[in-house]
C-alpha cells in the first residue's frame, strides 16, 4: 500500500505500543477502538489455533485472538494476568480483540522513523510487518492489524 | 420538489398495485366476466399512473395510461377480454415490473421502449372505436370520450398550466368523481428571498388537501428557482375554495392568491349531472373508508423496528441478570416485581416480534403468474393451490424466501410434473397440482412445496451420484434412501438429462439449501415414485430472540434452541451400541445416532470418569432424530442471539452466542450442523 499523505500528516499518526513477552510492537491507532482490561474469555470450538475465544464487551460478543500464534515468532502461549490487555480493533465494522501482555503507551511515530527494509522477518509473515522503529531505548516492530487479522485465509 | 423522500413510498405502493394487477389478471383469465375484478385492476392501474406521473416516470405513466384505456373499454363492455388481451396486459405488467426494479436500483425508470406494447393496446381499442358510439343508458360510459374532449378544452382554456393528456385525464375523471379542481395562481412578494422554499411550502400545504396534478412552471423548475414571482398549480381536492384559501393564508410572503375553479360539470348534459350527484354521494364514503384504514396502519422503516428489537434484547439480558442474582428471592416484594418484569418483557418481545411479522402472502402472490408462464412454456397443465398464505413470518425472512421458493416451484413443474399425455397414461388427471402450504409448528414456520408428479427415482439418483463421482458405488448401495436423497442438494446435481430453459442446469437445489440454511432453517425432501415430491422448509420464527435449553458440556455452557429439542432422556451407558465408528441408541423403536458433544466441541480434557447414567438431549433435524450427550442441564431461558461476527464465520456448529445473566457467554449450537 502506498500512501500519499503530505509530510504534515505523517507526523500526526498515532501508534499504540504493546508488549508480547519481551518484545514491543506498535500499530496505528486508526484501527483501534479501545483497550480493555482482563475479561473472561469463552472458548469457541474452532481449528484456528490463533483464536482464543469470545468476550462480552458491554453486551457485544467479540472474538479474541492470540497474536503470538499469528506472528509465529514467539513460542509461548498468551495467558491473561493483571497486566494483560485486550486491544479491540475495528476494521470496517468487524471487531476483533487482540490479547497483549501489556499495553505500553500511545505515541506518535513519524513515518520517517520506521525503517522498512529490515530483513529479520520470515517470508510468509512479512505482509503485516511494516518495519521497525526506535522509540526511546526500545525497538518497536510496527505491524498492520488489518493485514494481520483479515488477509490470511 | 425533491422526490427522493417519496421514492420508497412510491416503490412500496407501486409494487402492491402491480401485484394486484397481476393477480387479478390471472383471476380474469379464469373468469373474464367478473366486473368487480376489472374495476379493481382499473383502480390499481390508475393509482399507479398517478403516482408514476407525479414522480416523473413518464414511460410507466404513459403505458399505464394505455392499459387503462383498454381496461376502460372492457369495463364498458365494448371490448371482450380475450386471452390475447390478457397476455398483452401481462406483458405490460412485466414491463412495469422491470421499470420498478430499475427505479429501485438506480432511481430512474430506465430507457425501455414501450411503444410496441402501447401500439398493441391501441390496436384493441381502435377495433372497438370503429363501431359507432351508442347513446344508450350505459353506465358512466355515456359519451365519456366526448366529455373528455370538451373538458380538456375547458381545462386548457381556463388554466395557464400546460397539461399533458394524462393530467387532463386525471382532472376530468376527478371531476366525475366529485372532486373539485382548482387553478391556483400564486404571486410571491417581490423581495421574497427563498422563492423555491416558499413555493415548496405552498405545495406541501396544498397537498394536505388533495393532489397537485400539474404546475407551471414544472416542479423541477420551481425547485431550481427557474421562475419569476408567480407560479400556478392545478389542485384536485375534495375541499372547497374556502379551505384552499384558508390553507394558503397561513403561508407568509404571498403577494396574491388567485383561485379559479375549473368546472367540468357545467357543460355536461343533465343526465350526467345526476350521475355526478350520485358519485358525490358515493365518494365521501369511499374517502372515509380509506382514511380510517390509514389511521390504523402506518409504514415504518425496518431499521427502526430493528433498533426497537435490539432494545428489547438488551432489556431481556438485564432481566436475566436480575433473575440470576439470588438475593432477590428473599424479598417477597422484589420477587413479585421481578416476576412481573419478566412477564412484561416477554410480552414486549412478543409484541415487537409481531410488529415485524408479515404474511407469507406477499411472496405467495407472485407464484400464480410464474406458474402460469412455466405451464405454458412446458405445455403442461398446472394448478396451484395455496394454503395458509396468511401465516406470518419475520420481515427479514420474507425477503429471502422468494428465491428458494421459485427454485422449488420451477423444479416441481419441470421435473416433478409429467406431461399431460403421461399423466393420462398413468391414470392421473390431466392437470398437475402444486401445493404451496405455510403453517406454524412450535417455534418454526413451515413452508411446503408439493407436487403430485412422478416423484424422484431413487435408483436414478444413486446412478447419478456414482456418475458424478460424489460417492463410490459400494458406499452408495449401503446408504439409506434418506441420505441418498440429500445428495440432490449438492451443487451441480441434476437428475434431468436434458437441460431446459427452466431448470436442469444443476444449479437450484443447492442454492435453495444454502439460502435456507443461512436463515437458520432446513430443507427436507420426501418423495414417492409416481406419487410426487414434497419439499419442506423449516424456518425459525424470528432471528433474534429464542427460547433455549442451557446445558453444560465439561465446564462450558451451551444453548440449544428449544424448537429443535424433542425430549431429554437419562440413559444407561450400556444402552449405547456401536456400529462401525458410529454410536447408536434405540429411540422409539428406531436406532438414532449418538453424538458426544464433549468430543464434537473438543472441550479441554477432564479426568471425570464417564458416569453410568448419561443425560441425553434428543434433537430433531427435520424428520430425523439425534441424541446429544451432555454433562448437565442448567435450565430453560429466553436468550438473545448475538452474532459471532465475520471473523469466526467459518465455525459452523455454532450459530451465535448469547450473554447470560452473569455476563458470561454461552455459545448457541446449530443443530443442523451438529447433527
Amino acid at each position: 500500500m502506498t500512501l500519499d499523505y503530505d509530510m504534515e500528516a505523517y507526523k500526526d499518526v498515532q501508534y499504540i505500543v504493546f508488549r508480547l513477552d519481551d518484545e514491543y510492537f506498535g500499530a496505528s491507532v486508526k484501527h483501534v477502538e479501545s483497550i480493555e482490561r482482563f475479561s473472561p474469555i469463552t472458548r469457541v470450538p474452532t481449528d484456528k489455533e490463533s483464536t482464543i475465544g469470545v468476550i462480552n464487551l458491554r453486551g457485544e460478543v467479540i472474538p479474541v485472538v492470540d497474536p503470538k500464534k499469528m506472528l509465529g515468532i514467539l513460542d509461548s502461549q498468551s495467558k491473561q494476568n493483571s497486566k494483560s490487555r485486550i486491544i479491540i480493533t475495528d476494521i470496517s465494522g468487524n471487531k476483533v480483540g487482540i490479547l497483549a501482555d501489556s499495553a505500553v503507551e500511545v505515541c506518535e511515530i513519524d513515518k520517517k522513523m520506521i525503517q522498512e527494509n529490515i530483513k529479520m522477518l520470515k517470508g510468509k509473515n512479512k505482509d503485516f510487518f511494516k518495519g521497525v522503529a526506535q522509540i526511546k531505548d526500545r525497538y518497536v516492530m510496527i505491524i498492520d492489524f488489518e493485514q494481520l487479522l483479515w488477509s490470511e485465509s | 420538489m425533491d422526490n427522493s423522500n417519496y421514492l420508497s413510498l412510491f416503490l412500496e405502493e407501486s409494487k402492491e398495485n402491480l401485484e394486484n394487477i397481476s393477480r387479478n389478471l390471472l383471476l380474469l383469465e379464469k373468469d373474464s366476466q367478473d366486473a368487480s375484478i376489472i374495476d379493481d385492476i382499473f383502480r390499481s392501474a390508475h393509482t399507479l399512473k398517478g403516482m408514476a406521473s407525479t414522480m416523473g416516470f413518464n414511460a410507466m405513466a404513459s403505458l399505464t395510461h394505455s392499459m387503462e384505456n383498454v381496461l376502460d373499454e372492457v369495463r364498458k363492455n365494448k371490448l371482450f377480454l380475450s386471452p390475447a388481451i390478457i397476455d398483452l396486459l401481462l406483458q405490460c405488467y412485466d414491463f412495469l415490473d422491470l421499470c420498478l426494479q430499475d427505479v429501485e436500483l438506480t432511481g430512474s425508470e430506465g430507457e425501455r421502449d414501450a411503444s410496441e406494447l402501447k401500439q398493441g393496446l391501441l390496436s384493441f381499442i381502435s377495433d372497438t372505436q370503429a363501431e359507432p358510439v351508442q347513446e344508450k343508458e350505459d353506465k358512466k360510459g355515456q359519451a365519456k370520450a366526448k366529455d373528455k374532449q370538451e373538458e380538456a378544452q375547458i381545462v386548457e382554456h381556463i388554466s395557464d398550466v400546460d397539461l399533458d393528456v394524462y393530467q387532463k385525464d386525471i382532472i376530468s375523471e376527478s371531476g366525475q368523481q366529485g372532486f373539485n379542481t382548482f387553478n391556483i395562481k400564486i404571486q410571491l412578494v417581490s423581495d421574497c428571498l427563498l422563492k423555491s422554499a416558499r413555493a415548496y411550502i405552498v405545495f406541501r400545504e396544498l397537498e394536505t388537501l388533495g393532489e397537485i396534478v400539474a404546475s407551471n412552471p414544472s416542479a423541477e423548475d420551481i425547485e431550481e428557482e427557474q421562475f419569476g414571482n408567480t407560479f400556478s398549480v392545478i389542485l384536485v381536492t375534495t375541499s372547497d375554495v374556502e379551505a384552499v384559501k384558508h390553507v394558503l393564508d397561513l403561508v407568509t410572503e404571498l403577494e396574491s392568491v388567485e383561485i379559479t375553479q375549473i368546472s367540468t360539470e357545467t357543460e355536461k348534459p343533465v343526465v350526467n349531472d345526476i350521475e355526478v350527484g350520485k358519485h358525490q354521494k358515493a365518494s365521501p364514503q369511499k374517502k372515509t373508508t380509506t382514511s380510517s384504514k390509514l389511521g390504523k396502519s402506518i409504514r415504518v422503516d425496518i431499521d427502526r423496528l430493528d433498533s426497537l428489537m435490539n432494545l428489547v434484547s438488551e432489556l431481556i439480558i438485564v432481566k436475566n441478570r436480575i433473575q440470576s442474582e439470588n438475593s432477590y428471592e428473599q424479598d417477597k416484594n422484589l420477587l413479585e416485581s421481578v416476576e412481573y418484569l419478566g412477564r412484561v418483557t416477554t410480552d414486549l418481545h412478543e409484541t415487537v416480534m409481531k410488529v415485524r411479522m408479515v404474511p407469507v402472502e406477499i411472496v405467495f402472490n407472485r407464484f400464480p403468474r410464474i406458474i402460469r408462464d412455466l405451464a405454458k412454456e412446458t405445455h403442461k397443465s398446472v394448478e396451484l393451490i395455496t394454503e395458509g398464505s396468511n401465516t406470518e413470518v419475520d420481515r427479514s425472512i420474507i425477503d429471502e424466501l422468494s428465491e428458494p421458493l421459485i427454485h422449488l416451484i420451477r423444479n416441481s413443474i419441470d421435473h416433478g410434473l409429467e406431461t399431460k399425455e403421461e399423466r393420462i397414461k398413468n391414470g392421473k388427471p390431466e392437470t398437475g397440482y402444486i401445493y404451496l402450504r405455510a403453517y406454524h409448528e412450535g417455534n418454526n414456520v413451515v413452508i411446503e412445496v408439493e407436487d403430485d408428479g412422478q416423484g424422484l427415482d431413487i435408483d436414478k439418483i444413486r446412478e447419478k451420484i456414482v456418475k458424478l463421482d460424489l460417492a463410490s458405488e459400494e458406499t452408495i448401495k449401503e446408504t439409506d434412501d434418506n441420505q441418498v436423497m440429500s445428495f440432490i442438494f449438492e451443487p451441480g446435481f441434476t437428475t434431468s438429462d436434458a437441460v431446459t430453459n427452466i431448470s436442469g442446469r444443476g444449479v437450484g437445489l443447492d442454492v435453495v439449501k444454502t439460502k435456507i440454511e443461512a436463515l437458520g432453517g432446513i430443507v427436507d425432501i420426501s418423495t414417492g415414485k409416481s406419487k410426487g415430491t414434497k419439499f419442506t422448509i423449516r424456518l425459525p420464527l424470528t432471528l433474534s430472540i429464542i427460547k433455549a435449553l442451557l446445558v453444560k458440556v465439561s465446564d462450558e455452557k451451551y444453548a440449544l434452541p428449544l424448537g429443535s429439542i424433542a425430549e431429554i432422556l437419562e440413559v444407561e451407558s450400556e444402552q449405547i451400541n456401536k456400529l462401525k465408528e458410529q454410536e447408536l441408541i434405540q429411540y422409539r423403536g428406531q436406532l438414532i445416532p449418538v453424538i458426544r458433544l464433549k468430543k464434537l466441541l473438543k472441550t479441554p480434557e477432564d479426568n471425570i470418569r464417564e458416569p453410568d447414567r448419561l443425560i441425553m438431549v434428543i434433537v430433531k433435524k427435520g424428520e430425523r432424530h439425534f441424541g446429544l450427550v451432555i454433562d448437565d442441564l442448567v435450565g430453560q431461558q429466553e436468550i438473545v442471539i448475538k452474532s459471532l461476527g465475520e471473523y469466526l464465520a467459518d465455525i459452523q456448529i455454532v450459530s451465535g452466542a448469547t450473554i447470560l445473566g452473569d455476563g458470561s457467554i454461552a455459545l448457541i449450537l446449530d443443530i443442523n450442523h451438529v447433527a
